[in-house]
């Protein structure tokens, strides 16, 4: 993987280097869920939120996390599971609303999960198209580039067969492929690379080494630490909504095993 | 601190603040194709587990319109000085359906696009949008169910039915704007989803579907309730409901047999209450923009 020279461990959010693609500055991110997290009545007639006192349930799933992403970074995120990760990744995509603090980015984010539901439906190249058209190209640009992505996610005859009939793991290397294939300036990957196969594995790695040799930020949410280990130059270690450890991808992920 | 290889420094913008307005409009429109290829996809995808397939898009409105005219025309009698009262139906059903349908698919157009909208980042407003597209589109089958009911009631096309693109613009804007404001009210609210059928149920009643306003609200029926209005009065007051307004338009551009009691107010109040309701929909919508997908 490429390896950045420059990191952003450490740094001064209110203060971001000129090369800075993402800074999170004290974001706070809570989830309001379960039955008696509903509006009341008068809820309704006021512009509040539902807040935990009056018994509902609240989540505070990320809890104060300052980082600052630059150029050519590929950041990975390990932590156990609700840990916050993936909130993390959907706040700083603009995903999920913040509820304290404040998220920047030097562009729309491009986020990858695993649970992105596009029109099951629909054919494989029916959901590129609506894909690309959704991340803000134009048909005649997306007509262009959808034999492409058909190529690179290797479906075959899948292409053409609603995505009802995909599995977990084409699915993955199907929103892969749309994802990369805009060559986003910062891409975020939430799990979907567990699901590919080990050809699939090794295209998408080079995918992301090239969208880092062009400047962009990468960041990996993954269980698998041996494939963070090949693919990131930092790793983010975060654990009930909060960063244990940030830093060189060997140390954090060796203290990580250590934890746990 | 050095920027790699000349390249510019980048332009940090919040993520979580709200985008100025017109920047949301130009992204909204920039996502124009987006907008008409989900509404085409979904179209497609509705009737995709049966086996007539998309016959019911046409089925769906022809039955719907026979069900009526035997209650109605045939076992209740409702069909009192109102001439080629099936077409008179027919219009009155297709209209108030297709805004009925369009104001309600926009308020769950948030829950059932969860998926989008925690997967990719657009103005929001495209789901609304999209699901007024994609019910018009959808409504092009029951036009020609209505088209062949006006040829076989005897209702050949005449100059006044250039006037229908025209209302269904209108009709169109209105049920939009509409839907954008339940939309974030159901997103908020829930309850809003449970209590919509009732209010579409009393606003059927109350729009001359299955009557003729004219025919039932006489001076005998208006002296009943209130004594101080005429039944002018009261006849004029139905206008200013909005679903009221664009049925009865569309029957008077498109039949021979009937027209319009108060056509000019109509078309005043059919002109001015589209686009204050789309515009006012559209700002209250994107007022709740950062919160859609939280649930």
């Amino acid at each position: 993987m490429a390896v950045a020279e420059v990191s952003g461990v450490g740094m001064d959010p209110t203060e971001p280097p000129d090369d800075a693609t993402v800074v999170l500055h004290g974001m706070h991110v809570k989830y309001y869920v379960g039955g008696r997290a509903r509006p009341r009545v008068r809820d309704v007639f006021t512009r509040r939120q539902p807040d935990g006192q009056r018994g509902g349930r609240v989540i505070h799933a990320v809890r104060g996390i300052d980082l600052v992403a630059r150029r050519g970074e590929s950041i990975g995120l390990v932590g156990r599971n609700g840990s916050g990760k993936s909130t993390t990744l959907q706040a700083m995509a603009g995903l999920l609303p913040v509820e304290e603090g404040d998220v920047l980015a030097s562009s729309q984010p491009v986020l990858l999960g695993v649970g992105a539901a596009l029109e099951s439906n629909l054919t494989g190249r029916r959901n590129i198209e609506l894909g690309l058209l959704a991340l803000g190209l134009d048909r005649e640009d997306a007509g262009d580039l959808v034999a492409e992505i058909a190529a690179f996610a290797d479906l075959d005859e899948f292409i053409d067969l609603p995505l009802k009939t995909y599995s977990s793991g084409m699915r993955a290397r199907l929103h892969f492929s749309i994802a990369t294939a805009i060559r986003p300036e910062i891409l975020m990957v939430d799990e979907a690379l567990a699901v590919g196969d080990e050809s699939f594995r090794k295209k998408s790695n080079a995918r992301i080494t090239e969208l880092l040799e062009h400047a962009g930020t990468v960041f990996v949410v993954s269980h698998s630490l041996g494939s963070l280990l090949e693919m990131c130059t930092r790793v983010v270690w975060i654990d009930k909504g909060q960063v244990v450890q940030d830093g060189d991808p060997e140390e954090v992920i060796a203290a990580y095993r250590a934890a746990s | 601190m050095a920027v790699q290889d000349g390249a510019a420094p980048t332009q940090l913008r919040s993520m979580s603040a709200p985008q100025p307005l017109g920047a949301y409009l130009r992204e909204l429109w920039d996502r124009r194709q987006f907008t008409m290829s989900l509404a085409v996809g979904s179209l497609r995808a509705q009737h995709l587990d049966t086996t007539l397939g998309n016959v019911w898009h046409v089925l769906n409105p022809a039955l719907l319109v026979l069900v009526y005219y035997i209650v109605f025309g045939v076992l209740l009698g409702t069909d009192r000085n109102v001439e080629n009262f099936i077409t008179f139906l027919a219009i009155g059903i297709f209209t108030f359906s297709f805004m009925q349908k369009t104001v309600q698919a926009c308020g769950s157009s948030i829950p059932n696009n969860l998926g989008l909208i925690r997967s990719l980042q657009f103005p929001r407003a495209v789901l609304p949008i999209s699901t007024v597209i994609r019910e018009l589109s959808g409504y092009g089958f029951a036009a020609a169910v209505l088209l062949a009911v006006l040829l076989i009631t005897g209702e050949y096309p005449r100059r006044s039915w250039v006037l229908v693109p025209a209302i269904v613009v209108l009709l169109s804007m209105f049920s939009a704007g509409l839907g954008m404001f339940v939309a974030r009210l159901t997103d908020r609210v829930r309850d809003i989803a449970n209590l919509l059928p009732y209010v579409f149920r009393l606003l059927f009643y109350l729009s001359g579907i299955i009557f003729s306003v004219a025919a039932f609200v006489t001076p005998d029926a208006v002296e009943r309730i209130h004594e101080a209005l005429s039944a002018e009065q009261v006849r004029m007051l139905f206008v200013l409901n909005p679903f009221y307004t664009y049925i009865e338009l569309m029957r008077d551009v498109l039949m021979t047999t009937y027209s319009a009691e108060f056509a000019a107010e109509a078309w005043l109040v059919a002109i001015t209450v589209a686009p204050t309701t789309f515009v006012i929909g559209l700002l209250y919508f994107r007022g709740g923009e950062k919160t859609y997908g939280r649930g």
